[in-house]
C-alpha cells in the first residue's frame, strides 16, 4: 500500500503528467499518419528516454504507444486507410460508416472504445497479471500454432463475396512472407541473391501499399462524394447517444476488450492481430453479421476496443516475467536495462514503485488519450474539408516517407509501390484484401510454431492431447466451417 | 491568397521530406578536421535489444569526447546482414560506422552472407557478454556434466533453444564437438522467444544473459548449469563454468565498431581514442557492469588479431558441428 502511494507521488507531479500527455500527443499523431506506426513513434523516444528519471522514460513511451493505438481510428475512418498497422479492421465499418454520413459517430464511438478497452485490459493487468502470464507460459509452441490456426480461420468468415477469391488472397499472403531468411535456421528463400530481400517483405510497406495506396488510386479514379458537412449540423456525436449506444453493445466491448488483452498477452501476437480476431468474433457472435462492412457500431467497436486493450495485455509478460509482448514493451524493457534495471521475474518485487508507475502511468495515459481525442475530434473532421487534389499527394508522401523510415531504405519504398499495383489489381478484381494481411502476419507464425513443435517432439497426435491447443483446433474448425456456411447464405441471399 | 498559403504549405511539407531523405555526399573528409558533421553508427538489429543498448551508451559517451553528434540508426533485419550490406556500400568517409558482433563471421561461415570481418576495417573491440546455460526447475540435471552424461546416453533427445545468428546458434554447437554429444538444436526467433521457451518448459536448454538468469535463479523460474566465460562471472560467482566442468569451451557476444573498407587511416585512428576513452570512462563502465557485460577494449591491431582467431576458432567449430557452408 505504501508502495502504491509512493508511486503516486513521483507519478502525479507536473513533469510527468505533462510528459505522459506528449507522448500521448505524439502518438495520436504517428497514430493518424498512415505509414508511421507506434513501434516508430516510440522508437524516436528512446534517445529522449536515456536523460529521463526511468519512470518519466516509461510514461513517456506508454503515452505515445496508448495515445497512437487510437490515433489510427482517425485516418481509418475519414480516409479509409489504417493509420497503423493495428486499425486495419477498423476500416472495415468505420470508413462506411463516414461515407454514410456518420462521421461523428464513428470517431466518438471509436474513441470511447479505444478508452473502455484500455481500462478494461489496465485492470486486468493489475489484477491478474502474475496469474496470466503464468497461464501464457502453459502456450508453448503446439497452443500458438492451434491459436494462429484459429486466425487463419477468420480467412472464411472475411471473404466477401467470393470463398474461393479470398482463399487465392490469404494464399498470396503467406507466399509473399515466405520471402526473406527462414525463421527457424535463417535459410534465404526466394532472395534470388538480392541481399535486400533477407529481411523478406518488410509488414508495414506491404500494409500502406495494399490498403493505402490501392485506396488512393481508386480515389484518383473514382473520386468519393465531398461530405457536406456544412450543411450537416449534427457532425459531432452527442456524448449522451455515445453512451446510449456502448451501452446497448456492452457485451461486444467487453468481449473485445478481452481477447485483445488476451492475445497481447501472448507473445509477438500484438494489435494487428487482436484487431483483426476481434472483429471476426464480433461478426460471428452478432444478431446481424450482414451489416458488417456496411457500416455497423459494432464493427467499430469490436476493432478499437481490442486493439487498445492489447496494449495493456502486452504489459503483463512484461512486468511479470520481462518477457516483452510486443516490439513497444521489448523498447521499453531496452530502456530499463539501459538505465540499469533489470527486467526479469523480479521487476515487481524489487521496483514496486518502478511496476505501480508503469500502471498508474497506463491509466493516466488512457484518461489523456480520451481528454485530447474528445478535443481534437472536431479539428480532424476538418480532414475532409481539404480538396481531395491536395490531401491524396499529401497521404502519399507520407506514405513514402513512413515506408523510408521504417528501415532506413530505398529499398522498401519500391515495396510500398509493389504492393499499392499488386492491392489496386486486387481491388478491381474483387479480391478481398483482408485474407492477404492475414496471410502475411500469420503465415509465418504458424511456420516457426509448427516446426518448433516438431522438431521438439516429432508426434503430431500431441497437437490433440495438449487440452488447450485441442480446444484451439476445434474452435478453428468450427470458426471455418461457420464462415464457410454464412458466406454461402450470403450469396444466396444476393442470388 | 489561399491557394498561395496551400501551395506554399505544399511546398514546404515536399522540402522537408526530400531533405530528410537526401545524404550529404560532399565530404571533403580530411583527418585533421574531423570529425566536421554528424557520426552515425548502424546497429543492424532491433532497437531495444542489448546491442542496442551497448551501441546508443557508445554513441551518448562519444558525442562529448568528439564533440559532435552521433546517431544510432536500427536496420533490422537477416541476422544482421541487412544492416551491414548497407554499411558496406556506404561511403568510407567515416561518418558511417557499423555496429559488429560475432554474427558477421557466423553469417558469411554459414553462407548466409557473402562478407566477413574483413570486408570492414575494424576500429575497436568494446564489450564482451557471457551467457549462462539455463533449464526449467523441473529438469533432472543439476550441473553440465549431469547433461553430458544423459546426452551421451540419448544421443539427440536434448532440445536447445538457439537464435539463429546471434552466438545462442554457435554455444550449442561448440558444446556438441566439446564434448562429443548430439543436441536437437531447436531455431527461435529472437531473444524474447527463446526465454520464454525455457521458463515456460517448451524446451530443455537454452543461452541466456547472467543478469536475467540470476532474477530467473532467485524466483525459481530456471536452474543454472554453467557459465561460458573464462572465469566465473562476478554477478553469479557460484555458478563454474563450462571448462570447470571440463567442456572446454569458451563463447562470448563481443561487441566492436567497424568502419567501410578504405576509410582514411588517421580517421579510424582518431575514432578508435576516443572509443577508448569512452571504454575507461567511469560512466561507461558503470553502465557496462550493469548490463552484466564485460569491457573488453583492443586497439585497431589487437583488434584485427582478435578477429583473425575468432574466426579462425568459429570456422572449426562450425565445420566439426556441419554447420559450415560449402
Amino acid at each position: 500500500m505504501e508502495d502504491i502511494l509512493l508511486s503516486f507521488e513521483t507519478i502525479l507531479n507536473f513533469q510527468t503528467i505533462s510528459i505522459l500527455l506528449i507522448g500521448v500527443v505524439a502518438g495520436i499523431i504517428v497514430g493518424s499518419i498512415p505509414g508511421f506506426t507506434i513501434t516508430m513513434g516510440v522508437a524516436l523516444t528512446l534517445p529522449f528516454s536515456f536523460s529521463m528519471d526511468p519512470i518519466n522514460g516509461i510514461a513517456l513511451m506508454m503515452g505515445v504507444q496508448v495515445g497512437g493505438s487510437s490515433g489510427g481510428l482517425i485516418t481509418a475512418s475519414l480516409l479509409g486507410i489504417p493509420g497503423t498497422p493495428s486499425a486495419m479492421a477498423t476500416t472495415f465499418d468505420g470508413y462506411p460508416m463516414v461515407k454514410n454520413g456518420e462521421p461523428g459517430k464513428a470517431l466518438a464511438i471509436g474513441l470511447w472504445s479505444s478508452f473502455i478497452g484500455s481500462i478494461i485490459s489496465g485492470i486486468i493487468l493489475i489484477f491478474m497479471a502474475p496469474i496470466l502470464a503464468e497461464w501464457a507460459l502453459e502456450f508453448g509452441p503446439w497452443e500458438m500454432f492451434a491459436l494462429m490456426l484459429f486466425g487463419i480461420s477468420a480467412i472464411a468468415s472475411l471473404s466477401e463475396g467470393s470463398l474461393i477469391k479470398g482463399l487465392i488472397s490469404g494464399i498470396l499472403g503467406i507466399m509473399f512472407a515466405l520471402v526473406g531468411s527462414g525463421p527457424l535456421m535463417g535459410i534465404p528463400r526466394f532472395t534470388f541473391g538480392f541481399s535486400e530481400l533477407l529481411a523478406g517483405f518488410n509488414f508495414l510497406p506491404v500494409l500502406i501499399g495494399l490498403f493505402a495506396f490501392s485506396q488512393l488510386m481508386n480515389d484518383i479514379k473514382n473520386p468519393p462524394k465531398p461530405l457536406n458537412i456544412d450543411k450537416n449540423t449534427d457532425v459531432t456525436y452527442p456524448f449522451v447517444k455515445v453512451i446510449k449506444d456502448m451501452w446497448k453493445s456492452a457485451g461486444n466491448v467487453i468481449r473485445s476488450g478481452l481477447i485483445g488483452t488476451f492475445v497481447g498477452i501472448l507473445p509477438a501476437a500484438g494489435g494487428s492481430i487482436a484487431n483483426i480476431l476481434s472483429y471476426d468474433v464480433a461478426k460471428k457472435f452478432s444478431k446481424n453479421p450482414s451489416k458488417f462492412g456496411k457500416g455497423t457500431k459494432d464493427g467499430v467497436i469490436a476493432a478499437e476496443s481490442a486493439n487498445n486493450s492489447s496494449v495493456g495485455g502486452a504489459l503483463v509478460p512484461m512486468m511479470a516475467f520481462g518477457i516483452p509482448g510486443d516490439a513497444v514493451t521489448a523498447m521499453m524493457l531496452g530502456a530499463l536495462i539501459i538505465h540499469g534495471i533489470q527486467p526479469g521475474p523480479l521487476l515487481m518485487e524489487n521496483q514496486p514503485i518502478l511496476a505501480n508507475g508503469v500502471f498508474i502511468s497506463f491509466f493516466l495515459a488512457a484518461f489523456l488519450m480520451l481528454a485530447v481525442q474528445s478535443f481534437g475530434i472536431k479539428i480532424f473532421l476538418k480532414i475532409n474539408k481539404i480538396p481531395f487534389h491536395y490531401l491524396v499527394p499529401i497521404v502519399l508522401l507520407l506514405c513514402v516517407l513512413g515506408s523510408f523510415a521504417v528501415n532506413n531504405r530505398i529499398f522498401d519504398v519500391w515495396v510500398l509501390l509493389l504492393f499499392g499495383l499488386i492491392g489496386y489489381w486486387m481491388k478491381v478484381n474483387k479480391f478481398p484484401l483482408p485474407p492477404f494481411i492475414l496471410g502475411i502476419i500469420l503465415g509465418p507464425m504458424v511456420e516457426s510454431n509448427l516446426r518448433q513443435a516438431i522438431s521438439l517432439e516429432p508426434n503430431l497426435l500431441v497437437f490433440f492431447t495438449r487440452p488447450i491447443s485441442a480446444v484451439l483446433i476445434i474452435l478453428a474448425m468450427l470458426s471455418m466451417a461457420y464462415g464457410i456456411y454464412s458466406n454461402n447464405k450470403s450469396k444466396k441471399q444476393i442470388v | 491568397m489561399k491557394r498561395i498559403i496551400n501551395i506554399a504549405l505544399l511546398s514546404l511539407i515536399v522540402i522537408v521530406a526530400l531533405s530528410a531523405c537526401s545524404s550529404d555526399t560532399s565530404s571533403e573528409a580530411q583527418g585533421s578536421d574531423y570529425p566536421s558533421k554528424s557520426i552515425q553508427i548502424i546497429v543492424p538489429w532491433d532497437a531495444g535489444g542489448d546491442t542496442d543498448a551497448v551501441n546508443r551508451l557508445i554513441a551518448k559517451e562519444l558525442e562529448t569526447i568528439l564533440d559532435t553528434e552521433v546517431v544510432v540508426k536500427n536496420i533490422a533485419g537477416g541476422s544482421g546482414v541487412v544492416g551491414a550490406q548497407q554499411a558496406l556500400n556506404a561511403d568510407n568517409d567515416g561518418y558511417t560506422l557499423l555496429s559488429i558482433h560475432d554474427s558477421v563471421a557466423m553469417s558469411q561461415l554459414t553462407g548466409q552472407s557473402d562478407f566477413g570481418y574483413f570486408d570492414f576495417e575494424p576500429i575497436s573491440l568494446m564489450t564482451s557478454t557471457y551467457d549462462a546455460v539455463a533449464t526449467h526447475p523441473d529438469s533432472p540435471w543439476n550441473s553440465m556434466e549431469d547433461v553430458i552424461q544423459y546426452a551421451k546416453e540419448n544421443p539427440g533427445e536434448i532440445s536447445y533453444a538457439a537464435s539463429i545468428g546471434s552466438t545462442s546458434q554457435l554455444e550449442p554447437a561448440l558444446i556438441e564437438t566439446a564434448a562429443g554429444v548430439d543436441f536437437n538444436i531447436v531455431g527461435y526467433d529472437g531473444t524474447a522467444k527463446r526465454m520464454k521457451a525455457v521458463v515456460g518448459n517448451d524446451v530443455d536448454l537454452g543461452g541466456v544473459s547472467v543478469l536475467a538468469g540470476k532474477d530467473y535463479l532467485e524466483d525459481d523460474r530456471m536452474k543454472l548449469l554453467g557459465y561460458t566465460g573464462g572465469e566465473r562471472s562476478e554477478v553469479l560467482p557460484d555458478l563454474p563454468t563450462l571448462k570447470e566442468q571440463g567442456i572446454d569451451v569458451e563463447s562470448a557476444t563481443n561487441r566492436g565498431l567497424v568502419a567501410p573498407k578504405g576509410t582514411p587511416e588517421e580517421i579510424v585512428e582518431k575514432l578508435s581514442n576516443a572509443l577508448k576513452e569512452v571504454a575507461n570512462s567511469d560512466s561507461f563502465k558503470t553502465k557496462m557492469d550493469e548490463l552484466g557485460t564485460d569491457v573488453n577494449f583492443k586497439g585497431t591491431e589487437e583488434y584485427v588479431e582478435f578477429l583473425e582467431k575468432n574466426e579462425a576458432d568459429m570456422k572449426e567449430s562450425l565445420e566439426k558441428s556441419g554447420l559450415l557452408a560449402e
